[in-house]
């Protein structure tokens, strides 16, 4: 049963950053055979619009780091009292080590703190708040969740249909120990046995890059792949179901949250969860997709950082992440009435990243 | 939901403009795509309490095997 709840885990704060970059769907015309009538279908049933995208040498590091510096200085806190950060990805700066390590550097944290990187994406910000939520109460007392993605990193922008779907996009959280705070709570799935539905294989030790050449046969090899059709049966079968058991666990009604942020997958795919659950449409945002992109695990706190972030205090949340894995992780949050959510920030490219 | 109904609702879940009935060809219906079927999909969860997956698709092939899987 991969449900728990966490007591004294307190969310002080979440700040988020975007590329300035802005793509748009409508522009793409090559990508769909010239074909403007299922472009204008994509834009109106799925929500596909804008979306953000990287500078090639601007990793998804560079954009938690402006994030992570916003939340140190509003929040103003002696980054020697940082116990752990964790950063959940699939775009790390290297093989080794992991990034959480160059972070550690980047932001100037002491050596008493504990660096972890977890591969996820979509299901990632909750994942995070997961691991988190143990380490504070395994004693840890303040830790650094850095979720983020640069999934465009993944696309050949100029042949796979997938490129219009992700955005690329930092964020920042804060979770501290707090012995008052309310109670959270998770459920947790996965499916391996699906594992391909959406996958890169190459680049890594089974599917070795060779020599330097990036194309393979006329493909790019970084190219990733999507069953649509299996990740869209995927959210419809198991979302609503795994969000019905956490409600049961935690002894809440649907109806007992302020509003419902879910991972911007796709506006149909949302607009369904809403349906079989029976909740109010008007408590769940869903515009970020269209404005941004799919952000993958960053697009739950960037969703609460450009819509919510003066109506997120005091407030109770059911939140839900799903994708890669296949992963699907939800949570019950109470955020703190006077915590800083930061709006979304656009990343400012610095001198040397590296 | 009677037969006319089913087919006006169906042609507004393919937001298509062709004429379609029972016999028609999924496959001859320009918007017949991953997105549609994504709305059919939800269509029959929606309208008849009847789950599919895009599995399923390999064996409908017509209108009338949709209304099938409605109890049509």
């Amino acid at each position: 049963m991969p449900k728990s709840s966490f007591n004294n885990v307190k969310i002080s704060g979440i700040s988020t950053v975007i590329p300035q970059k802005e793509f748009c769907i409508l522009d793409d015309k090559e990508l769909y055979g010239g074909n403007e009538k299922k472009i204008k279908r994509l834009v109106n049933s799925s929500g596909f619009l804008n979306r953000r995208i990287a500078d090639s040498d601007v990793m998804t590091s560079d954009m938690v780091i402006q994030a992570a510096q916003d939340l140190i200085k509003n929040l103003d806190i002696d980054k020697s009292t940082i116990d752990a950060i964790l950063f959940l990805s699939y775009t790390p700066d290297y093989l080794m080590p992991a990034t959480s390590y160059v972070l550690h550097k980047r932001l100037g944290l002491s050596q008493n703190c504990l660096c972890m990187d977890i591969p996820q994406a979509c299901s990632g910000y909750v994942l995070g708040l997961f691991q988190a939520s143990m380490l504070i109460n395994s004693g840890y007392k303040r830790v650094l969740l850095l979720v983020g993605d640069s999934f465009s990193k993944f696309t050949d922008m100029f042949s796979n249909h997938t490129a219009p779907v992700f955005g690329d996009a930092g964020s920042a959280t804060l979770v501290e120990y707090d012995e008052k705070a309310e109670k959270i709570y998770f459920n947790i799935n996965s499916d391996g046995s699906n594992f391909d539905a959406l996958m890169c294989k190459n680049g890594a030790f089974r599917h070795p890059v060779n020599k330097s050449d990036f194309y393979e046969n006329g493909q790019y090899i970084y190219d990733s792949g999507m069953d649509g059709g299996r990740i869209f049966d995927f959210t419809m079968s198991n979302i609503t179901p795994s969000l019905k058991e956490l409600l049961e666990f935690s002894n809440h009604s649907k109806d007992d949250f302020d509003y419902y942020v879910f991972h911007q997958a796709n506006k149909f795919i949302l607009q369904n969860i809403a349906r079989q659950l029976e909740i109010d449409e008007n408590k769940m945002p869903v515009e970020t997709l269209s404005k941004y992109g799919n952000q993958c695990g960053a697009s739950i706190p960037c969703t609460i950082s450009d819509q919510l972030n003066d109506k997120i205090q005091g407030k109770k949340i059911l939140m839900a992440g799903f994708g890669v894995g296949l992963s699907w992780a939800s949570a019950i949050v109470n955020f703190e009435k006077n915590m800083y959510c930061s709006t979304i920030n656009e990343y400012i490219k610095g001198e040397n990243n590296e | 939901m009677n037969r006319e109904e089913f087919l006006e609702k169906f042609t507004d879940v393919l937001q298509t403009e062709d004429n379609i009935n029972f016999d028609t060809n999924l496959d001859d219906i320009e918007e017949w795509d991953s997105l549609s079927k994504m709305a059919t999909v939800a269509f029959l969860d929606k309208e008849f309490g009847v789950k599919i997956t895009f599995d399923d698709f390999k064996n409908i092939k017509t209108i009338k095997d949709i209304a099938k899987k409605a109890g049509i």
